[in-house]
């Protein structure tokens, strides 16, 4: 079963999604966290994970800078990354497509959702 | 919806608002808010336990800012962690606070960026407790004073302040904008 990583700053917010994703149904065999950009990097170094769920406005390394990183290097270049963001203009899905970014849900977001945006990468059980 | 004597401006600000927040609520709290009103408030004072607040940059500046009393921003806080939270002290009602804020910031920049052109969020403060005054000139700025928490409007601008009802009281989205170079 897959790994999750979710890179946000904020502690509550990633208790809140690994909670939404429960609460859609979605097979996740572990989750694992980081704060921010920086240590998603080392996070996925200690071990890559199936999907990255990666929000954009961070300290220290923002959420798309992540991405360019990650994606630069050419071991972890294949790992999916979702966006979860209150950012929901045009332009910035734009640029996170551009960057790579698989997918992109912007916050508030309800399980339905979740499943639409995360049903290519994992299973409902 | 209840927008009376407001400008062209601000009935679009409010209905921003108004989504962004009720969207929030439901969304991610699992908690009905009803809309009870938006008005233009200047120099006002606001008695509040839980206060965070935001800026934004851009062609227009501003603040957006939510003010809870302790019952509400408990039950927001319940409602989003899925658990009993009985202190604002605890850091994770505050961080659920600033990320309620957050939320309903990003939706309404969405929104405001069609009018206002490309805008940019700061992160989220949180101040809490009984002995608390915070005054924003525009931006946001802190400090201790008082025997109650209350917030100061300290500046020539109107505020638009939307006030929403849930189960247990009532809590107020307040939003400041002014053009740069006015």
């Amino acid at each position: 079963m897959p790994t999750v990583l979710i890179v946000d700053d904020s502690n509550v917010m990633r208790k809140i999604i690994q909670k939404q994703i429960k609460a859609a149904n979605l097979v996740v065999d572990e989750f694992m966290e980081a704060g921010d950009g920086k240590e998603g990097l080392e996070k996925v170094k200690e071990k890559v994970p199936d999907l990255i769920l990666c929000d954009w406005n961070m300290p220290n390394m923002t959420g798309i800078e992540f991405i360019k990183t990650l994606h630069s290097t050419g071991d972890f270049s294949n790992v999916p990354i979702v966006m979860i963001t209150t950012e929901g203009s045009d332009s910035m899905r734009a640029e996170a497509a551009a960057a790579g970014a698989k997918g992109y849900i912007t916050k508030p977001f309800t399980p339905e959702q979740l499943v639409s945006e995360l049903g290519n990468f994992l299973m409902v059980s | 919806m209840d927008t009376p004597s407001l400008t062209e401006d601000d009935k679009l600000l409010s209905e921003a608002v108004v989504k962004a927040t009720t969207s929030v609520f439901e969304s991610m709290i699992g908690i009905d808010v009803e809309f009870l009103c938006s008005e233009e408030s200047k120099a006002a004072t606001m008695n509040s336990e839980v206060v965070s607040l935001i800026s934004f940059t851009g062609k227009y500046i501003g603040t957006l800012s939510t003010f809870f009393n302790a019952e509400t921003a408990l039950q927001s806080a319940s409602g989003m962690l899925g658990m009993e939270c009985t202190s604002v002290a605890d850091e994770d009602v505050q961080d659920v606070i600033g990320e309620i804020t957050n939320m309903v910031a990003g939706n309404i920049k969405t929104s405001m960026e069609k009018v206002y052109g490309e805008l940019h969020l700061s992160i989220p403060i949180v101040i809490c407790g009984k002995s608390l005054s915070v005054s924003s000139t525009g931006g946001a700025s802190t400090q201790e004073q008082g025997a109650t928490s209350s917030v100061s409007f300290a500046n020539k601008e109107s505020w638009l302040l939307s006030r929403f009802k849930m189960d247990v009281g009532t809590f107020t989205i307040g939003m400041l904008v002014k053009k740069v170079g006015n």
